[in-house]
């Protein structure tokens, strides 16, 4: 009761007459009595009653409220009812409510969304103990695919090389396998091979069993010991079911389960996310093939296991560095490899490659956000629409301060009688920014649940087909910080500075009512909105600009010719690698042949041939020798190379240029022979014909292996957007290989035959695992993703833009119109026409655009010069996109006007002048 | 209202509620302003009794204790004559004043 008590004495302070009458008290007690019965039979708890009721006399004249704010439980209070105020303030204005709260909710769920994607890409640490001391080691790239690949004994010796405090370990490329459970199901399944000393020296615990142990090494193994990934384990297995101790076939190669590695752990390389992994030593059952470059075809024996040859290179080596031995390790690390240089070197023609080789030094790379290529694939496109998120932010909150200040001019009056009621300036600045926290608070709610969603949305059209990016969508602590950042500075810059320049306005009209001074800020005022609304045209163009380019891009893109019907075909994608067709090479031209004449049985179907590539990525780098020119450069020599079936060229619509197409003759008995696509013939033998010439792998006698028979136009295999790559075809029947494609040229429409083709392939051979059968044009497609992310991102943020100018327009002169009917009703009477009226809304759009769009234009040149490396084809299309959009934005912004303007129009003089 | 101020304004709420309400107490006084603007002003209540005491002093307004609804004390005020002729003098101020702002929002 003392608190109570000397709440009284401060208020009753405030009183002028300095006797403090008994009266007086007794009478603000049965004020605030009343009060608490009210408050109370509203619901309020008694503690929050008499609060809320002593609350209501914090104001009693704005130069002595801060006496009573000294309590902070009375500030509460207040602040609590002007909450309430400001609920039925907005409640009364929903329009302008909704517009704030969903321009928060997409504006800043955009940028939320698009920098979770790039953090992750970017910036993630990998979920490891201290990742700052991981290292991948650089020293020499491997001949043809220019990968930092080890082979095995490289490994090996780097291994004797290393101390304790810079251990080293291994990890294979990404490989996928069929794994047969002991009822006979049979799933795909990604793998990779890692050092058994992979997950301990990365200071990893496993969520269940255990990690590798140096006997997991053994290369005699009758079943081989595997390590779960988490999420692969949490979605295959049921939460009770016994994971440990199971045994399945991997390729054919009995396994069992011994571990389960840590929630969140998806390998070293961002990107991939391998189900399993297998020690390094299961390579010697020469069943789990990864990526691998090599000195070359007479360097390796294909068919033994990698581990033993020095010239396989399949290996990436990492190293735990602690900062001590950051100079000492790589050097000792050189020296060991010594023998790896000199046989590489060995196999270069070339004299200068030979001493830069030899000359290699082991290279540190931190490797702390992971290896691999994903950030240098998805962070230019990430980072160009990161800034569009921003931008279209930026145009949300220029149109909400528009709003805002319009909004308040409105209330102008309302404003200032309730600072003339006796309201501070504080308290009606605080009584706006309760309402702006309120709109904030639930558009930023909102914006994290969209960023949620939307970032789930983006990595599904980030990843195309089947294969997706393993970044975990949730709102981290980063983007979470962002967001709030972004939040306070949208408040900020719409809510509280519109606000603030109203209430100096009104408070000086309530104290002073200074008639010039209150004329002069409203100009002021209508200044700035106009420089709000042309910035927010400048930044809209920019955004338009962008949609326009990248949808032109993707459509540029698609229609690029690629050499080949890419329409009317279908990829039936198989995996014989790891089956037993492959163990039998002489029997597969007959097995081919087989199944082609299988599949040329069904209806619709033209032509079948088949390839051991894949379209449009293959990656089979060769170099071929030219028989008489021993001195060509090696750069020269390199290419791709296809083994291809009869019909090939025919199924595909390649043509052939000059030559013959490989025929059922070239077997393995006869010569053996070869055709060039032609920019490799022309790379090799100029403008010559390259028919009746001698080619062939290696160097004298080497090359005068295969006859060019013939020529044929160049594909773009490696997918649309790289040029046509130079590719050595040679018969799969001559060089038998496992086929990975068999491509199926239609008649009519390609829906219904994937289950007909399917069955065909089932009753040939019940054990050939068909992976896909997918339309051609789909797969390159697929090669397109980042492309259509950029484009339809930015088409929603263009559409977006376009839809916030037209509400820029349209609110800020419904809002003049209302305020000047009277003075049109004027000019009206005096004789104004309709036209005119309009006009004169309209010649104001009219200025605003010019200014927003001059400085709009160049911002749109300079975004398109910075991303010139995303676009394709649209180097003259830019203009054409500019003129475009800013065509577009006019006319939106023109017809918005419209409206207002055209009420305007049809004001009658007579009762605008009555109403005055 | 000759000081041009919209100071009077909460003068001129107040000698208007008891106009209406013929006899009515502080509080009621708050309540009756709050519902009759449909909630838009608000009378902060610590200014409101300075007024009262002072409208009062200048006797047009007098005041005397009574019982309410609810059998509680309260203080009731009610208009004197004296009131009556400045609540008419400070409405046709307030109305000029309105009128003059209006012109200035209008064509600024």
């Amino acid at each position: 009761m003392s608190k109570l008590m000397s709440i009284f004495a401060r208020i009753s302070n405030l009183f002028s007459r300095s006797s403090l009458d008994r009266e007086i008290e007794s009478e603000l007690e049965s004020h605030i009595e009343m009060r608490i019965e009210d408050n109370l039979a509203q619901g309020m708890s008694p503690e929050h009653a008499r609060r809320d009721a002593l609350a209501r006399f914090g104001n009693p004249t704005a130069t002595k409220e801060h006496v009573v704010f000294a309590d902070a439980a009375v500030a509460l209070g207040s602040v609590w009812d002007d909450t309430r105020y400001a609920f039925r303030q907005l409640r009364r204005s929903s329009g302008f409510a909704a517009t704030t709260v969903l321009t928060l909710a997409i504006g800043i769920g955009a940028n939320l969304a698009i920098f979770q994607l790039l953090y992750g890409v970017l910036f993630a640490h990998l979920p490891v103990k201290q990742p700052a001391e991981l290292y991948s080691l650089h020293a020499v790239q491997s001949p043809f695919d220019g990968e930092w690949f080890f082979s095995f004994p490289a490994y090996q010796r780097l291994r004797q090389a290393t101390q304790e405090d810079a251990p080293v370990f291994a990890r294979s490329g990404f490989g996928i396998g069929v794994l047969q459970e002991t009822d006979g199901a049979t799933s795909r399944i990604e793998f990779q091979l890692v050092s058994d000393n992979f997950f301990s020296v990365l200071g990893l615990a496993p969520s269940a069993g255990r990690f590798f142990l140096n006997g997991d090494d053994q290369r005699q193994q009758s079943e081989w010991p595997v390590i779960l990934r988490y999420d692969y384990f949490r979605q295959h297995f049921a939460p009770n079911q016994p994971v440990l101790g199971k045994r399945s076939t991997f390729n054919g190669v009995p396994i069992v389960i011994v571990g389960v590695a840590p929630k969140g752990f998806s390998g070293v390389v961002r990107g991939e996310a391998p189900d399993l992994w297998l020690p390094l030593a299961a390579d010697a059952t020469n069943r789990f093939g990864t990526w691998f470059d090599s000195l070359g075809t007479g360097y390796v024996d294909l068919d033994r296991s990698h581990l033993d040859q020095a010239s396989f290179f399949w290996l990436w080596v990492l190293s735990r560095t602690r900062d001590g031995v950051k100079f000492a390790a790589p050097a000792r690390w050189t020296s060991a490899l010594a023998p790896d240089l000199s046989l590489i070197a060995g196999a270069s023609k070339n004299t200068r490659d030979r001493t830069r080789i030899l000359r290699s030094q082991v290279k540190l790379i931190s490797a702390e956000n992971g290896e691999g290529s994903l950030a240098k694939k998805y962070s230019p496109p990430l980072i160009i629409l990161m800034a569009m998120a921003v931008v279209i932010l930026l145009v949300g909150c220029l149109n909400l301060a528009n709003l805002q200040m319009a909004r308040l001019q409105q209330r102008e009056i309302e404003i200032a009688t309730r600072i003339a009621l006796g309201a501070s300036r504080t308290r009606v600045l605080r009584q706006v920014a309760i309402e702006t926290v309120v709109l904030a608070a639930v558009g930023g709610v909102l914006a994290f649940a969209t960023g949620r969603a939307a970032s789930s949305l983006l990595l599904h059209w980030a990843s195309g087909r089947g294969q997706t990016i393993p970044i975990d969508p949730q709102i981290g602590a980063a983007a979470t910080l962002l967001g709030t950042a972004l939040l306070l500075g949208a408040l900020a810059g719409f809510g509280l500075l519109p606000a603030w320049q109203m209430t100096r306005k009104s408070f000086s009209m309530a104290s002073k009512t200074r008639v010039g001074q209150l004329t002069g800020q409203s100009k002021g005022g209508r200044r700035w909105s106009n420089l709000l609304l042309a910035s927010q045209v400048s930044f809209s163009l920019l955004l338009l600009c962008a949609a326009g380019l990248f949808a032109q891009t993707l459509r540029n893109l698609s229609r690029v010719d690629a050499g080949m019907d890419r329409d009317h075909v279908l990829t039936v994608h198989l995996d014989m690698r790891n089956t037993g067709f492959a163990k039998q090479q002489n029997n597969l031209p007959s097995f081919y042949d087989t199944l082609i004449q299988q599949l040329k049985a069904l209806p619709m179907v033209r032509e079948v041939a088949v390839h051991m590539c894949t379209i449009p990525k293959c990656g089979w780098n060769t170099a071929v020798h030219v028989f008489g020119s021993p001195e060509m450069a090696e750069a020269q020599l390199h290419g791709e190379e296809d083994h291809v079936g009869v019909g090939y060229f025919r199924t595909l619509g390649i043509p052939i240029l000059q030559g013959r197409d490989f025929s059922k003759e070239d077997n393995q008995q006869s010569q053996q022979v070869a055709i060039l696509s032609r920019s490799y013939a022309r790379k090799l033998f100029g403008d010559e014909s390259p028919l009746g010439h001698w080619v062939g792998y290696r160097e004298p006698p080497g090359d005068h292996q295969f006859l060019v028979v013939g020529e044929v136009a160049d594909a773009r295999v490696d997918g649309l957007r790289s040029e046509a790559p130079p590719v050595a075809y040679f018969p799969i029947d001559q060089r038998p290989e496992p086929v990975q494609s068999v491509e199926v040229r239609v008649r009519g429409p390609l829906s219904s035959l994937p289950a007909e083709i399917r069955e065909s392939l089932y009753k040939l051979a019940p054990a050939l695992p068909v992976t896909e059968i997918v339309p051609l044009d789909l797969e390159f497609d697929d090669g397109l993703s980042t492309e259509a992310l950029l484009a339809r991102l930015t088409s929603i943020f263009g559409a977006l833009t376009l839809a916030l100018a037209a509400l820029g327009f349209y609110g800020l002169f419904s809002f003049r119109v209302a305020r000047r009917t009277s003075e049109i009703g004027v000019r009206m009477a005096l004789g104004a026409t309709r036209s005119q009226v309009r006009a004169l809304f309209l010649g104001q759009t009219l200025q605003i655009m010019v200014a927003g769009l001059i400085p709009g234009l160049a911002l749109a040149l300079g975004t398109s010069y910075f991303a010139r490396k995303l676009l394709y084809g649209t180097g003259r299309m830019d203009l054409w996109a500019l003129g475009f959009a800013a065509v577009m934005l006019a006319a939106v912004g023109l017809l918005a006007t419209l409206v207002p303007a055209h009420q305007a129009a049809s004001i009658d003089p007579m009762r605008a002048l009555r109403t005055e | 209202m000759a000081k041009n101020d919209l100071q009077g304004a909460l003068d001129l709420l107040v000698l208007k509620t008891l106009a209406q309400t013929g006899r009515m107490h502080g509080y009621g006084i708050v309540l009756h302003i709050q519902r009759a603007s449909d909630e838009l002003l608000r009378v902060e209540e610590g200014s409101l009794y300075p007024a009262l005491h002072r409208m009062e002093q200048s006797r047009w307004i007098v005041s005397e204790w009574a019982t309410t609804e609810t059998n509680r004390k309260a203080k009731y005020y009610k208009l004197t004559a004296a009131g009556r002729k400045q609540l008419q003098e400070a409405e046709k101020n307030f109305e000029h004043l309105v009128k003059g702002v209006r012109a200035i929002l209008r064509y600024a």
